[in-house]
């Protein structure tokens, strides 16, 4: 009640320098930063898992090209296992960076909250940032290599019409 | 400069009841809201997306089911066709769920950035907690769904072991 009290009347008087945040947000932030912290260690036994997936796909890959009887088999299929596990990197090493932002915001943001530090709070938005930049700009990556296979894809199909 | 000397000065001497968000914390609150609102948006077509896919796959299915001539003429062929039936119209209610899911996600995303962006903008203390309480729900909406299927998983783990075991004791019989 206080709380609110004090920071409402300050606001409308003079623009501020800072941005002050009452209980009520305080209370939404630890809330939002347990979650993180959650979801950050959920993300790093996934990606615990993502690498024991590797290591096991890494591992019997050679054993499957040396059993594959077709002579030539052998190095293609060694290949292809290497091939297959790098996609599966690709996504561990994503997947560890945004649970590792979360978590460092979760962390952050509840000591920042605990004892009213505004660095333990600025780190914690830090690392928020960067939790949603690197989920956009994957996305951005994504969508783009979507385009250009689409074109690419379009591009065969329009030339092979053309050579009929 | 002074923005940073008068916090310093007012936050050690009593321990404020509100929190002070500096200028640095601003800009990396103000970015992130960015992302966010690029986020949501992004993800409110994707929603679209969804939604198209389940649409199209519960006429595909349908289709499937009246012009498979098999399906007409041989006996049991209706039962086949139900089954069909059914079987679309629970992978078509599995995309609508993600779909509801992917759109409350964004949208509360969404909102958090528009209003955290807005708040940073005119240090306006009210946008600010409004856009945080859209935060906290989003992440609590990740993490309450990532628990529920979590928990699907692991029940669905224990009856296939359940199944097995029965059907092991009932082939020594």
């Amino acid at each position: 009640m206080d709380t609110t009290e004090t920071t409402e009347p300050v606001v409308p008087d003079y623009p501020l320098p800072n941005l002050v945040i009452g209980q009520d947000a305080k209370n939404y932030l630890y809330t939002a930063g347990k979650w993180a912290r959650f979801l950050g260690i959920l993300g790093f036994i996934a990606t615990a898992i993502m690498a024991l997936l590797c290591v096991f796909a890494g591992a019997v890959s050679p054993i499957m090209g040396a059993l594959s009887s077709s002579p030539t088999g052998l190095p293609v299929s060694a290949g292809a296992g290497v091939l297959s596990i790098v996609p599966l990197l690709l996504i561990m090493i994503l997947y560890f960076f945004v649970s590792y932002f979360l978590y460092q915001f979760g962390t952050n943001i509840k000591n920042g909250i605990a004892v009213n530090d505004m660095t333990f709070v600025t780190k914690a938005f830090r690392n928020l940032k960067s939790h949603f930049k690197l989920i956009g700009f994957t996305l951005i990556i994504i969508v783009i290599c979507y385009i250009i296979a689409f074109i690419i894809g379009g591009l065969i199909v329009g030339s092979t019409f053309m050579h009929h | 400069m002074d923005t940073t000397e008068t916090t310093d000065a007012i936050v050690p001497d009593y321990p404020l009841p509100s929190l002070v968000i500096g200028e640095e914390g601003k800009y990396y609150l103000h970015t992130a809201g960015r992302w966010a609102t690029f986020l949501g948006i992004f993800g409110f077509v994707m929603t679209g997306f969804i939604l198209l896919c389940a649409l199209f796959l519960g006429t595909l299915f349908s289709l499937m089911g009246r012009f498979n001539p098999a399906m007409n003429t041989t006996p049991g062929g209706s039962a086949a066709a139900s089954i069909m039936g059914a079987a679309s119209g629970a992978i078509s209610f599995v995309y609508v769920l993600i779909a509801v899911f992917y759109f409350f996600l964004s949208y509360y995303l969404y909102k958090f950035g528009i209003g955290i962006k807005k708040s940073t903008t005119f240090n306006d203390s009210a946008t600010a907690t409004k856009s945080l309480e859209y935060l906290k729900s989003h992440f609590k909406l990740i993490g309450i769904t990532t628990i529920v299927v979590i928990s699907l998983y692991l029940l669905i783990f224990i009856g296939a072991i359940l199944v097995a075991v029965f059907a092991a004791s009932a082939l020594h019989q």
